[in-house]
């Protein structure tokens, strides 16, 4: 991407979600959710496919309507506006780009609906084309693009408009996983050198965590934690959220909170776990938990009081670690390891759990403690 | 290749033959006949080639065949039916391009019902409303005129063309819509900047369609057009039961080969794009 080009390629504004109600026909996809982004943030809906991120993003591009709450950008309401009047570009995983137009008329569309002379338009298009770097594609019509550049145009369209915020759909999802990685890093290089606000869907964690200065971990509608990246995948809100960041996911050991001699302790069978060096267990009340460990908070040692032990099943070299699997009782967890020095299958490993980075859930509820 | 393909090849072949000379038989016995003259068309065999050629059975159809008790051949029928079957085909194609589209593409409120509608519509058999029509357009002054039998093509080529554009239609993305909407265009501006551009192959499907159908229509034209705008169809027949002396077959097989004439060429030149547009969707890929 080259450097900025002189002249405003886009504003920055806020948006604010408050108590936003969407249905088709009787069903409730999105009840009362709120959510405020500020001004240039980097804001990602992440969750699984079916969770309403689309339709979410949907109705701040105003494509749908909302049936209650309210939408405003930069402290107007836009919640009945038309899509063109709410200052946004969108992106979308299908790239949606009108096939019969070259790449210079599909960029030049919006312009031209909006009645801007022909010469600004041009000399727009050419700018954003250049910023791109998709000057030689702009004669061409979308079925002779590949899928990356095809993307790259749909990126062009909304950057032409000069809009305040960006929507972007799920933009790499059709992509090969190598594009993939490397338009991920120039969305993240655009914001930076934008500096506009961006509003990001992805079902695909690594995206949300490289790319968001917040996620929104969404499911069945509804918001279930809302934190930079790094607070999330330290302290996640539930046990939904704890599985959903992470490859390989968070270790999950059902057990009792109980207390020895004013210490908090985690019993599961045989094994006692030490639990002082977490500040949420000595607050907690005893009872039934779910203590969340990520694989790289177990490191192996020596057989002794407070580690974990269990059988090598499965490893997996990745190159720079290896994940291994272990059976504990009736479940799985997993290690991550060093490139080299892991144990055979079958092997009987001992772990030392770093319970100061741990989690603890209400085994019912799910929630964090 | 094996032996039950074979078999299976020889069969189509057989089926395709068949049908062959099923509809072409009876093509090439008008042919012959009309370029008979009538003593040759009473002695020889309908089979059998014209032993003078002659093509003043033609001429006598085109210029002066009577039909009732005007002789001047079809001609007049002809041009009726042109100034019929164009305006016909434009508006019911352009209707059903706009309507397939406001119930594809636009979630218009009941769009699911009228569309259900609309097929009832399109497959109640239509000799059910020509009478409460015809007196419907009596009492608005609009029998016996151009404008009328033009009204009744279009009220019944719609639910036909709206079911075939909704179809096409139904197969673009929502997001190709939503990309529009932001984009700042309306309803009118995606139909022609966007959607239209990418209907060729429907269109050409839809005018295909409607224009055969409207030109070899009798009954509509029977009722509706009056003296004045008689189309061929309703000429032929009065020109085949004028009855002066000796029935002359070679004029009627020649009237009735210039009437087809007009359908026939479209489905020949444009056959290639009708298949291809029966086939294609709207999206390639
Ligand atoms: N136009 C629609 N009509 C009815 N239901 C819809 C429509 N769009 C989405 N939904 C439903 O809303 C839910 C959320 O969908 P969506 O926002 O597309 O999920 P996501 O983008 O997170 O995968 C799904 O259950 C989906 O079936
Ligand atoms: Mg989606």
């Amino acid at each position: 991407m080259k450097d900025l080009p002189d002249g405003p390629m886009g504003g920055t504004s806020s948006i604010r979600i408050g108590d936003l109600g969407i249905r088709f026909g009787d069903h409730d996809v999105i009840r009362g959710l709120s959510l405020d982004i500020e001004p240039g943030e980097f804001l990602v809906l992440l969750g699984p496919s079916g969770c309403g991120k689309s339709t979410l993003l949907n109705a701040i591009a105003g494509l749908i309507d909302v049936h209650a709450g309210s939408i405003s950008i930069s402290g107007r309401d836009v919640t009945r506006a038309e899509p063109k009047d709410r200052g946004i570009g969108m992106v979308f995983q299908s790239y949606a780009l009108y096939p019969r137009m070259t790449v210079k008329q599909n960029m030049g569309f919006g312009l031209k609906v909006g009645g801007m002379a022909k010469a600004e338009i041009a000399e727009r298009v050419a700018r954003t084309a250049k910023f791109l770097q998709i000057e030689p594609l702009l004669g061409r019509r979308p079925a002779d693009l590949s899928g990356g550049q095809r993307q790259r145009v749909a990126i062009g369209r909304a950057l032409v408009r000069d809009a305040e915020v960006f929507l972007f759909d799920e933009p790499l999802s059709n992509l090969d996983a190598q594009l993939r990685a490397d338009l991920r890093i120039e969305i993240k290089r655009l914001h930076q050198q934008l500096g506009s606000t961006m509003i990001y869907v992805t079902h695909d964690q690594v995206e949300a965590m490289t790319l968001a200065d917040r996620i929104a971990v969404m499911k069945g509608g509804e918001i279930q934690q809302l934190a930079a990246p790094a607070e999330i995948y330290a302290r996640p809100a539930n046990r939904f959220v704890a599985g959903f960041l992470g490859t390989p996911k968070m270790n999950f050991l059902e057990g009792e909170l109980g207390f020895a001699e004013g210490r908090p302790e985690f019993r599961a069978g045989g094994l006692r776990l030490d639990l002082s060096g977490l500040p949420m267990a000595g607050r907690a009340a005893p009872g039934p938990v779910v203590l969340g460990l990520r694989p790289e908070d177990l490191a192996p040692a020596g057989d002794g009081p407070g580690m974990i032990a269990g059988e090598v099943v499965l490893t997996e070299p990745l190159g720079p670690e290896t994940i291994v699997w272990l059976r504990l009782g009736s479940s799985q967890i997993s290690v991550r390891m060093g490139a080299e020095d892991f144990p055979a299958p079958g092997a009987v490993l001992h772990l030392r759990p770093d319970l100061s980075r741990a989690s603890l859930f209400d085994r019912d509820s799910g929630q964090r403690l | 290749m094996d032996r039950s393909r074979l078999i299976g090849r020889a069969g189509l072949w057989l089926f395709v033959a068949l049908t062959g000379v099923f509809f072409l038989l009876p093509l090439y016995v008008m042919l012959v006949t009309s370029l008979k003259t009538m003593p040759e068309v009473r002695d020889s065999s309908i089979f059998a080639l014209p032993k003078a050629l002659t093509f003043a059975p033609w001429a006598e159809a085109w210029l002066h065949a009577c039909s009732g008790r005007v002789c001047e051949g079809l001609r007049t029928g002809f041009w009726n039916s042109v100034v019929i079957t164009v305006p016909s085909v434009v508006l019911s194609v352009a209707i059903g391009a706009v309507n397939g589209y406001a119930l594809a593409l636009w979630r218009a409120r009941y769009a699911e019902a009228m569309f259900a509608i609309m097929l009832v519509g399109a497959f109640i058999p239509y000799q059910l409303f020509i009478y409460p029509l015809a007196l419907s357009f009596a009492s608005a002054g609009l029998s016996n005129s151009l404008a009328g039998v033009v009204i009744v093509h279009v009220i019944f080529g719609m639910p036909v063309t709206t079911l075939i554009f909704r179809n096409y239609y139904s197969g673009i993305p929502a997001d190709l819509m939503n990309a529009a909407r932001v984009d700042g265009a309306g309803f009118w501006r995606i139909l022609g900047s966007v959607i239209l551009p990418m209907s060729t192959p429907i269109i050409v499907v839809a005018v295909i369609l409607q224009a055969t159908g409207i030109w070899n229509d009798y009954l509509f034209g029977l009722i509706f057009a009056g003296r004045d705008h008689q189309p061929m169809t309703v000429q032929l027949i009065g020109l085949v039961n004028t009855r002066m002396g000796e029935r002359p077959y070679n004029v009627h097989m020649a009237a009735t080969l210039l009437t087809a004439l007009v359908p026939l060429a479209i489905y020949l030149l444009s056959g290639r794009w009708f298949v291809r547009g029966i086939a294609a969707g709207a999206v390639k890929g």
